[in-house]
């Protein structure tokens, strides 16, 4: 299977966004993505939109927020979707992330804490260290909502 | 805070494995979901821990009184490990464990890499490693990736957690100790 990314063209952003709320609400559960304007967060952070294909078939995608002065680079959301896992096509494709932006010196990423699938993928197959524990409500240790595991990629 | 820490003699090692049974227990029952009944470290695998090669025992004592304890081992390699960690329970919440912590880089300087590792569910322990001692968390181990080093003996938590390091020195550091 041949795994590769290429930029979202304007008009495909309806599909991505669907796939996009789909595989989310299929990781958690919940209706994450479904309120907010993503066209208006994806304008506001200047982020890269790229549809990931296996073998020139659209399977997924990632949006990328990078920084050119910092090379801190962010992999903001990354989705395979449903009917597409399994399959190692995650993995193939954070690959290819790599490969075009190599003068990243650190990639971050975040997952939730009760996504052991997504720690399993980031922490031993891509290579992303835990380097912070954070809830947006209140300290991790009284609530099982909404905790966050902040990750790095240090490249070089 | 700051606590001191003494080599724990041998008469005093049955204080260290009732303190830390309760204490490992208090962390399974409040964030685990495990009952008062079970035992979530055998008094073996304590025992196993301070007969590991390069293992040095401590008591944590603040103000003459043992508040806490850990196991370091200490290797040639200058990859040491923090075996066991644990904080009395009428002690949790006053800043022990990190100042233990602090004085246990402080006493091992030479060290390269500290490694740790804690279960899943154990999310006190995760904000204490990650976000108060600077360790991060590098392998997660789970039924598709288990650890080469669990044999047979499970313990409570063993299916999912995580291996931390943090590492303490960098080339220039290095360098400077290959010269002594």
């Amino acid at each position: 299977m041949t795994v590769e990314l290429v930029p979202t063209r304007y008009d495909e952003r309806e599909i991505f966004i669907a796939n996009l709320q789909a595989a989310f609400r299929r990781a958690d559960g919940t209706d994450k993505f479904h309120g907010e304007d993503l066209p208006r967060f994806f304008e506001r952070t200047n982020a890269v939109l790229l549809n990931v294909l296996a073998d020139k078939q659209l399977v997924g995608g990632a949006v990328l927020i990078l920084n050119y002065a910092t090379q801190r680079n962010k992999l903001s959301l990354f989705f395979v979707n449903a009917e597409w896992r399994n399959r190692g096509i995650g993995l193939a494709a954070w690959r290819v992330v790599e490969k075009l932006f190599p003068a990243t010196v650190v990639w971050e990423a975040s997952t939730p804490w009760q996504d052991k699938r997504n720690l399993h993928f980031y922490l031993n197959k891509c290579g992303f260290h835990a380097v912070s524990i954070y809830s947006a409500r209140q300290p991790v240790q009284q609530t099982d909502e909404e905790i966050y595991l902040a990750l790095e990629k240090i490249m070089r | 805070m700051t606590v001191e820490l003494f080599p724990t003699r041998d008469d005093e090692r049955e204080i260290f494995i009732r303190n830390i049974q309760a204490a490992f227990k208090k962390a399974a029952v409040d964030e685990g979901g495990f009952s008062d009944d079970d035992e979530i470290i055998a008094r073996e695998d304590v025992i196993e821990s301070f007969d590991a090669a390069g293992a040095q025992i401590l008591n944590i004592v603040r103000a003459g009184q043992i508040v806490g304890g850990a196991v370091v081992v200490i290797r040639p390699n200058n990859r040491n490990e923090l075996a066991l960690l644990y904080v009395n329970v009428e002690h949790l919440g006053e800043g022990i464990g990190a100042a233990a912590w602090r004085a246990i880089e402080a006493r091992y300087p030479q060290t390269e890499v500290w490694e740790t590792d804690t279960p899943y569910f154990a999310k006190r322990n995760l904000h204490f490693y990650i976000n108060k001692c600077g360790f991060h968390a590098v392998e997660f181990f789970c039924p598709h990736h288990k650890s080469p080093e669990l044999t047979d003996e499970d313990f409570p938590g063993s299916d999912y957690f995580f291996r931390f390091e943090k590492v303490m020195h960098g080339i220039g550091n290095r360098g400077q100790s290959m010269v002594k």
